[in-house]
């Protein structure tokens, strides 16, 4: 069986600094448990408060309140309805960045599913390839995939440059930019930038024969592009990376060099998404966890205050009647 | 020494809301002590990002380091201290938070810290003696509750805690001890005595209900002036305990039975709603009255408590009286500066803001600017007069007494 050192070495390191991360959080996790939490004692153990905080998680969850929760956290939370009741621009370069960066999220989740995880349960390439709708994220240089993430990459770059200026040309005079907010914009546009570059060097480092881009499945072995895949295979629908690595191919490099600029371009991008995910704690960052939860979780309060108030008033008008 | 932050001071919801500050701006663009101080410090987004420096730079040591986050120093801490007392908790950052921070409890619990660590205005120590010593924020005899009595043509009977009655009104201590607005407590005892409501007041044994103390980040100071107050009010056997000032009314309605971990057994109502129900309830006799009026929503009584029609109703109802709005209203109202006891951490800037509220009350073309509480009534009267606009600041009880004598009631 073929062995891909470089995605091999990409999992272990992946898992090692998720691994971490999730600890990082669990040692955060400890110190917000400092805090008080309802129902207990101000300085009891932070596992008595985790266990209080998760039983309230889980009353709310089995309430009434779960609907109005859910809603909030779908509206206010993930698509920002505020946001775009205040200011459509900003809204839209808000979704630009958030948005697309979630779903890709998404799709490299179950791609991480599909690619890794099913043949390591002993599942063949073939097979997973043809299972229905997720099958053909094998492969990142089917059709709709790369045009799928050629389109996410270029609406995140696009958002990232509506955030440049924002903040440095137009200068709206209500933020405020300070480090914490430029490391994160440019770890953000390195991402996006990194990305197409990583996508483009593949290419070349994958179909570079006679020093020539020349695409074509029978190139990759089956384990890499099984052949249930090459009646839609097409990496060209990655429009800008395939654009660019047409153009740099006409360098006339042998193969070799790429896969080593390659391999190069996808380190750093993986360094760099790997110093996001750690940045993202102690960051502005933040808030694209404990923002959707605590939006929905406040709105959710909000709404119960006033429906008291509208209730006590009915009450008491009906009390007067 | 170094200052330690004590989380235990905030809740987790309090430590998540911090996280989930997205940095928009957003408060910067609405605060009004920002808009007039132009001070880095004083806006939400600086009072956020400053205390968790603080915390994470304490609790996470050389990975906060390495993350960049500095530990502030002495010098920023006290800039820190300036801006989170120099805000007048009004609450508007809240109403433009993309992520809905509940801000008000979020400053009052910075406030908490900023006191344990000594760094608060001197003027508040004194404003712990007196609330504490002699339970009003005057300094006067709190025999003297009843000194607006003094001038009135007919004081209603009872006034002074009797026994039975369903109603106590509490008048709180700018009502009681303020000269400036003796006219409200004044007003809204006529009213409530010309509209046959079985009331009484608790003279005397009306203690400072704790709010200044509690908005001061000296809230642990409150238990004894709740327990006193319940149990004055429980004494009498009252149903309902109607307030007149929204901080009062908030005090009771919201954070007695919280302090107190009971209900308190009666109904606590801001004086604005038991108005709008004896209006409703044709209880009152409401005459003509030819005026361009603007109303004020004070923050305790609109954002904090939620209360913006019952006033409103109270106006509309008024014949002849020509009711139009400001510029910001209801849950976008601007502060009137009299709030948070800012006023004690820095008297000019609060009258800036005050400016800019009566400003926006001229330009409705209004003769007067309405309010329903003492304390805003008191701050925009103030600032008309410092500003030489003409313009009269009243209590809504005020205006429906006149409305009453008009109407021969």
């Amino acid at each position: 069986m073929h062995l891909d050192t470089r995605l091999t070495v990409f999992w272990i390191a992946h898992l090692i600094m998720l691994g971490l991360w999730v600890l990082l959080m669990v040692y955060l996790l400890s110190i917000w448990l400092k805090s008080r939490v309802p129902r207990t004692w101000a300085s009891a153990p932070w596992w008595r408060k985790l266990i209080f905080a998760v039983a309230y998680v889980v009353q709310v969850v089995f309430s009434c309140k779960l609907w109005p929760l859910l809603k909030s956290f779908i509206l206010d939370g993930l698509l920002q309805r505020r946001l775009f009741q205040k200011n459509k621009l900003r809204w839209i370069t808000h979704m630009m960045v958030f948005g697309s960066f979630l779903v890709m999220g998404v799709l490299s989740t179950v791609t991480g599913v599909v690619v890794e995880f099913l043949p390591l349960l002993g599942m063949d390439p073939e097979k997973v390839a043809r299972i229905p709708l997720i099958g053909q994220l094998f492969h990142a240089d089917v059709w709709w995939v790369a045009l799928v993430n050629e389109l996410l990459g270029l609406v995140l770059l696009g958002g990232m440059m509506m955030v440049l200026y924002r903040r440095f040309i137009k200068k709206d005079p209500q933020l405020r930019t300070g480090p914490i907010d430029n490391t994160i914009i440019l770890l953000l546009t390195l991402i996006a930038l990194s990305g197409v570059f990583t996508e483009t060097f593949r290419l070349l480092a994958d179909f570079t024969v006679n020093g020539v881009l020349a695409p074509a499945p029978e190139l990759l072995p089956l384990e890499k592009y099984p052949k249930a895949l090459y009646d839609v295979f097409g990496p060209q629908w990655g429009f800008v990376g395939y654009g660019l690595a047409w153009l740099l191919g006409l360098a006339r490099l042998g193969q070799p060099i790429w896969n080593v600029i390659y391999n190069t371009v996808f380190w750093l991008h993986f360094v760099i998404v790997s110093a996001l995910l750690y940045y993202l704690p102690f960051s502005r960052f933040a808030h694209v966890i404990a923002g959707p939860v605590v939006v929905a979780h406040n709105t959710m309060l909000d709404a119960e205050k006033a429906r008291h108030r509208q209730k006590a008033r009915q009450a008491k008008e009906a009390g007067a009647v | 020494m170094a200052k330690r932050i004590d989380l235990k001071r905030f809740t987790l919801r309090q430590m998540l809301e911090m996280e989930a500050c997205t940095r928009c701006g957003e408060c910067i663009a609405t605060c009004p002590t920002y808009a007039e101080a132009k001070n880095e410090e004083i806006h939400p987004l600086a009072k956020i990002a400053t205390t968790k420096d603080v915390w994470k730079s304490q609790y996470l040591g050389v990975v906060a380091r390495l993350f960049g986050i500095q530990k502030p120093t002495d010098e920023e801490l006290q800039a820190f201290a300036d801006g989170v007392f120099r805000c007048t908790l009004c609450a508007r950052c809240h109403e433009v938070c993309p992520v809905q921070i509940d801000t008000r409890p979020l400053w009052i619990a910075m406030r908490e810290q900023l006191v344990e660590w000594k760094l608060y205005p001197e003027k508040f120590d004194m404003l712990r003696e007196l609330v504490t010593t002699k339970h009003n924020i005057s300094g006067d005899d709190n025999s003297n509750r009843m000194v607006w009595t003094q001038n009135m043509d007919h004081v209603p009977a009872g006034l002074d805690r009797r026994e039975g009655a369903e109603t106590v009104y509490y008048a709180g201590c700018v009502g009681s001890m303020y000269p400036r607005v003796y006219s409200v407590p004044q007003s809204l005892a006529q009213v409530l005595e010309r509209s046959g409501e079985d009331f009484t007041m608790l003279g005397g044994e009306e203690w400072c209900c704790g709010f200044p103390l509690e908005i001061a980040g000296m809230g642990h100071e409150m238990l004894a002036l709740a327990r006193h107050n319940v149990e004055a009010v429980r004494e009498l056997g009252a149903r309902r305990l109607v307030a007149t000032c929204p901080s009062c009314y908030h005090t009771w309605a919201h954070e007695y039975p919280r302090i107190l971990d009971e209900p308190l057994g009666f109904e606590v109502l801001h004086s604005t709603e038991l108005l709008a129900d004896l209006v409703q309830e044709d209880k009152i006799r409401l005459g003509r009255i030819e005026q361009k009026v603007t109303y004020h929503d004070p923050c305790d009584l609109g954002r904090t408590s939620g209360i913006y029609d019952a006033p409103r109703d109270v106006l509309k109802a008024i014949p002849g009286l020509e009711f139009v709005e400001m510029a910001d209203i209801r849950e976008m109202s601007l502060c009137c500066g009299g709030g948070g006891d800012a006023e004690m951490a820095d008297a000019e800037l609060t009258a800036s803001v005050a400016r800019r509220r009566i400003q926006q009350a001229q330009d409705t073309g209004a003769q007067v600017v309405v309010s329903a509480c003492q304390q805003c009534v008191r701050t925009l009267a103030e600032s008309a007069r410092k500003n030489k606009i003409r313009l009269k600041a009243m209590d809504i009880s005020e205006l429906v007494l006149q409305s009453m004598t008009a109407g021969g009631d």
